[in-house]
């Protein structure tokens, strides 16, 4: 940086991302106050606790490992190459901490970070009121540090085997995310089993209403707000496409993930058209639910983020809406065939959503190019195979072998006699026994 | 003597790393990759006995109703 405008470009890029990983913490603050509304109030503090201490757990998993698999297996490895040298995002590199030479690397890792945050809670709020936190802390590793990043490097990478040899497109991360989150959730809850109660005899289920809506709403405007730093930090703000790759001439714009070239301008549109869709068509379909609109809404951002970089804001509003239909009306059917018990509806709304939302990206993209480094273009069954990739085999298969290696060893779920009573009732406990004692001492002071 | 590998701000584009001890990253990594790994088994620990205590307590589904009044 020895010129002015070096510097301003470089200090604009790391304040850029700096302020969406503030923006982003909000998501998590959001699935915090949210599944803490879920939940009962005898699992109150455990369910806060549990999502709350992931946040240490894939802070430092990611930093020794997660940011290395990034740059490290973009090939596979071993399907269109080799593993890369990513020393340089070692957690023994010198540029993963103060140093005068780089100015970029930190926030550009704790925006991914904030990612791996997401998609670890994710499952958490799925897996309320019957997991062991111990368990959950290891699950959370193996997609916050592990699985999503592997798909980064695979799909959401410039040079990702997916994007190279599929055609693979996912801007805001509908499969990235969502798709591989949603499929994580799905085998976890499938080991883990539904709340006691929540199934009957006859197989018929029970709703568990959520102890205060209001908590889920403010939860989830939290989640919103925290999604336009979450849309931001996909993309990179300044960069010289035209020399790069666009005829040779100067060209500075913002672009994707993949360096294509976008505007922080149309994305916001589109976010917002893709919202409202999601929230028309699940005030309708929910009847005015607080609780499925606000999750809708959330739906239609997803379903339509993988193509929220180039559609048409009509587009992303229509998309947004069909596939927040979809997912309400799969949540209950999947609910009822298979007595699945999602809690929050984590599985439809960010797995079906990503997916179908990828599906759908397929046919509306069909042909556009993929990469500027490369021949791959868009099409069904690229994003139709990705879509696949994401939830079944980055998503559903890792967490379902780790979730029956930690069943078998009786550290998954927590007891039944813990369940019935209550996962916070000896701090209930303690604090009835407390204020007991301490009415009588005021009684007789 | 000094902890960091620069002692002065005289030769500022000379400067890379900031932190101090640079060669003990390698030692340091292993150490909190260490923390990690005992903290996790220490809170499964924990955790056995928050629900150990919770059963030999013969707590049941009315004890959240009781206590919560």
């Amino acid at each position: 940086m020895d010129n002015e405008l070096s510097a301003l470009n470089v200090i604009f890029t790391e304040a850029y991302y700096w302020i969406t990983v503030v923006m982003m913490f909000l998501i998590h603050v959001g699935f915090c106050v949210y599944e803490v509304g879920v939940s009962r109030y005898k699992n109150h503090q455990h369910t806060l606790m549990k999502n709350t201490m992931l946040i240490p757990i894939v802070t430092i998993t990611f930093y020794f490992f997660g940011w290395w698999i990034y740059f490290a297996f973009p090939n596979g490895p071993f399907i269109n190459g080799g593993l890369l040298d990513a020393s340089f995002a070692s957690p023994i590199a010198d540029v993963m901490a103060p140093n005068m030479s780089d100015h970029i690397m930190g926030v550009f890792w704790a925006a991914f970070l904030l990612f791996s945050w997401t998609a670890a809670s994710i499952v958490s709020g799925a897996t309320i009121e019957r997991i062991r936190t111990g368990a959950f802390l290891l699950l959370a590793t193996v997609i916050g540090s592990v699985t999503w990043i592997i798909d980064a490097a695979w799909g959401w990478h410039y040079g990702g085997w997916m994007v190279m040899l599929l055609g693979y497109h996912d801007a805001y991360a509908s499969g990235v995310i969502h798709g591989i989150a949603g499929g994580f959730a799905l085998a976890v809850i499938m080991v883990l089993g539904p709340r006691i109660g929540k199934f009957n005899a006859d197989g018929s289920a029970n709703n568990i209403s959520p102890r205060n809506p209001w908590m889920i709403t403010i939860g989830l405007f939290l989640i919103y707000t925290g999604f336009w730093g979450f849309y931001a930090a996909c993309n990179v703000p300044i960069y010289n496409a035209g020399a790069d790759y666009g005829g040779g001439a100067d060209l500075f714009t913002a672009t994707n993930i993949y360096l294509q070239p976008t505007t922080l301008s149309g994305i916001t549109i589109n976010f917002l058209m893709s919202l409202s869709g999601g929230l028309m068509v699940g005030y309708m379909v929910s009847k005015g639910d607080a609780f499925w609109t606000y999750s809708l809404g959330l739906a239609g951002i997803i379903a339509a983020s993988c193509g929220n970089d180039v559609y048409h804001p009509y587009q992303a509003m229509i998309i947004g809406g069909v596939v927040a239909w979809c997912v309400y009306k799969l949540h209950y059917w999947v609910e009822n065939k298979f007595k699945i018990d999602d809690a929050v509806g984590a599985v439809a709304v960010h797995g079906y959503a990503g997916s179908i939302g990828l599906l759908i990206s397929g046919f509306v993209l069909w042909g556009m190019p993929a990469t500027p480094y490369g021949d791959a273009v868009v099409t069904p069954w690229g994003q139709a195979i990705g879509a696949f990739i994401m939830f079944f085999v980055l998503g559903f298969a890792p967490a379902w072998i780790v979730s029956k290696i930690l069943d078998s060893m009786g550290l998954l779920r927590i007891p039944r006699e813990v369940e019935l009573a209550g996962l916070d009732i000896l701090e209930m406990e303690a604090k009835h026994n407390d204020d007991a004692q301490f009415q009588k001492a005021e009684r007789s002071a | 003597m000094a902890t960091t590998p620069y002692t002065s701000y005289e030769s500022l584009g000379d400067i890379s790393v900031l932190y101090p001890f640079p060669g003990s990253v390698t030692l340091l990594c292993l150490l909190c990759i260490a923390f990690w790994i005992v903290w996790q088994i220490m809170q499964i620990g924990a955790e056995n006995k928050h629900y150990d205590e919770i059963k030999s307590k013969g707590h049941n589904v009315s004890s959240a109703d009781k206590y919560s009044s």
